[in-house]
């Protein structure tokens, strides 16, 4: 028993001249660095021993771990009560040093692995955006998307057939009296064409025609002048007038002007048009018929 | 023994400040992991956009053109030459049904248009010959100022002379001009002599067929060159 009070004694003593060299001594207060606040909470960077962690319950000793070397109030506390002694408190420090190496180490290692991986991410993800990317510049190559179009429409062709051999059958009397409207609706714009067509024949035509006219008139001048001092035949106005008729149609023949009006190149609708009516209706085009039924209908679609 | 404590304080505190260091490093490392994948997709994305933006739609249609004719248009042939049996005769016989209350309203139109054309074309004559005559003698100006001082103080009054030999050059060449066109003129009364034809009386089938195809004409206008 005295023993034991005799033990105690030197453990005061020895506390009590660690409590002075810590209190007494210029040695660097451990502060808290200020990034220990973002500490995980899944990961605590140190795990307090049981019996600071009853301490840490009461709010009004919360302390963060450094505190424990730095606060003067802690050891003014456990001047008071008996509290730990200093070999306790020695082995907790021990104990808190090789839990922060530990969670040190921890950490380091997590943040190795977290280097790897997230390289190792990156790249992945890096080789397949470059994959990706080039498989889009295949896939969006004119030829690539001409392909795929013609793909979708080769299999959608066969189904539009059935599709309009019903709406055609079906809807004969629409599509006939929809194309009746249309001809009706057509024909002012088919007379502004017909005439549009042939300007450029005629005006080419015209231009020969008053290149022949004047020509003719000025020949009566040649003519009078080759009577010499006797014009006086030529000098009646109908006579003049009978001389131009004459020269007029010797000027130019019908084959010339026809021929003038087809290498110009015009009237081409009119004449094409004129072909259809004396032609009439022939086998060969049904087709062109059985188009116009469609377009018939796609006018009905769009509207 | 003080001093043993110090140093276990000291590497305590070396332990916090590591810890805190490779706290700031765990940090670094998910903000660099978040902005490189952020770069990664942001390259992505611009380079889709650019390929969408550098995009050849000449070459497409070029493309598309040449597949359609080799592979396309085929297909659609065959469908279409599946088709003719199929629908035309019901058409063609709804034409022919529709025709006695189609045709007089056809008749009535193409009078209206017959008479519209025939203006039109007489203007446009008078204003193609009038513009032509008028280039010719600008051409020959010296030789038709020539021509009028000879006839001048004679038996007759040179203006009036030369006024009346132009009119009836003028005259001759719109008749010719009239005449070379004549046919091309008369596309729109044919149409309605067509019409009429069948309008009066029992319409034959064959008449009917020839008309629809001018009509057809006249909805899809064609060219020579096959427009």
């Amino acid at each position: 028993m005295s023993e034991q009070n005799l033990g105690s004694d030197v453990h005061e003593e020895e506390e009590e001249a660690v409590l002075q060299s810590v209190a007494s001594e210029n040695t660097e207060p451990l502060t808290v660095p200020p990034d220990l606040g973002v500490l995980d909470e899944e990961e605590p960077a140190f795990v307090a021993p049981p019996e600071m962690m009853e301490e840490e319950e009461e709010p009004e000793e919360e302390e963060s771990p450094a505190d424990i070397f730095t606060h003067p109030e802690g050891l003014e506390e456990e001047e008071e009560d008996p509290g730990p002694t200093a070999a306790e408190l020695e082995k907790e420090l021990q104990g808190l040093s090789q839990v922060l190496e530990a969670q040190v180490e921890r950490l380091r290692a997590k943040n190795r692995r977290a280097i790897l991986s997230s390289s190792l991410f990156i790249i992945l993800v890096a080789i397949y955006m470059v994959w990706a990317g080039g498989a889009l510049k295949t896939a969006f190559r004119p030829e690539a998307v001409a392909d795929a179009a013609t793909g979708v429409a080769e299999k959608a062709i066969p189904q539009a057939a059935e599709s309009l051999e019903l709406m055609l059958e079906d809807g004969a009397y629409d599509v006939v009296d929809r194309f009746g409207e249309r001809v009706l609706v057509t024909l002012p714009a088919y007379r502004e064409a017909l005439v549009e067509d042939l300007e450029a024949a005629k005006k080419a035509v015209a231009d020969l025609l008053a290149a022949r006219v004047v020509e003719a008139v000025l020949a009566l001048e040649s003519s009078q002048q080759a009577n010499g001092g006797d014009p006086a035949p030529d000098r009646n106005l109908d006579n003049l007038l009978l001389k131009l008729d004459q020269r007029l149609a010797a000027s130019v023949s019908d084959e010339s002007l026809m021929q003038l009006k087809t290498s110009v190149g015009g009237a081409s609708l009119s004449r094409s048009a004129l072909e259809q009516m004396a032609l009439g209706r022939q086998p060969r085009h049904d087709r062109e018929i059985l188009l116009s039924w469609l377009s018939m209908i796609a006018e009905r679609t769009d509207r | 023994m003080a001093d043993d404590r110090a140093d276990k304080e000291l590497r305590s505190a070396d332990h916090l400040k590591h810890l805190s260091a490779e706290r700031s490093r765990q940090n670094r490392i998910r903000t660099v992991l978040g902005s490189g994948i952020f770069a990664l997709f942001l390259i992505f994305a611009m380079t889709i956009a650019q390929q969408f933006r550098s995009f050849d739609s000449a070459r497409l249609e070029v493309k598309m053109n040449a597949r359609a004719s080799a592979s396309l248009w085929p297909i659609v042939s065959e469908e279409l030459d599946a088709l003719i049996p199929k629908v035309l005769p019901p058409l063609d016989a709804t034409f022919r049904a529709e025709s006695p209350r189609y045709l007089p309203r056809l008749v009535q139109h193409l009078e209206v248009e017959v008479e519209r054309y025939s203006e039109d074309a007489e203007e446009q004559g008078d204003r193609i010959l009038d513009a032509a005559l008028e280039q010719a003698l600008e051409a020959r100006s010296e030789e038709i100022a020539a021509l009028q001082g000879s006839l001048d103080g004679e038996e007759t009054r040179s203006d009036g002379s030369f006024d009346a030999m132009v009119e009836r050059a003028q005259g001759w060449a719109r008749a010719e001009l009239d005449h070379v066109f004549g046919d091309e003129d008369s596309v729109l009364d044919r149409l309605r002599e067509k019409a009429l034809q069948s309008a009066n009386g029992e319409p034959s089938a064959e008449n009917l067929d020839d008309l629809l195809m001018s009509l057809i004409a006249v909805v899809n206008p064609k060219t020579e060159q096959g427009g």
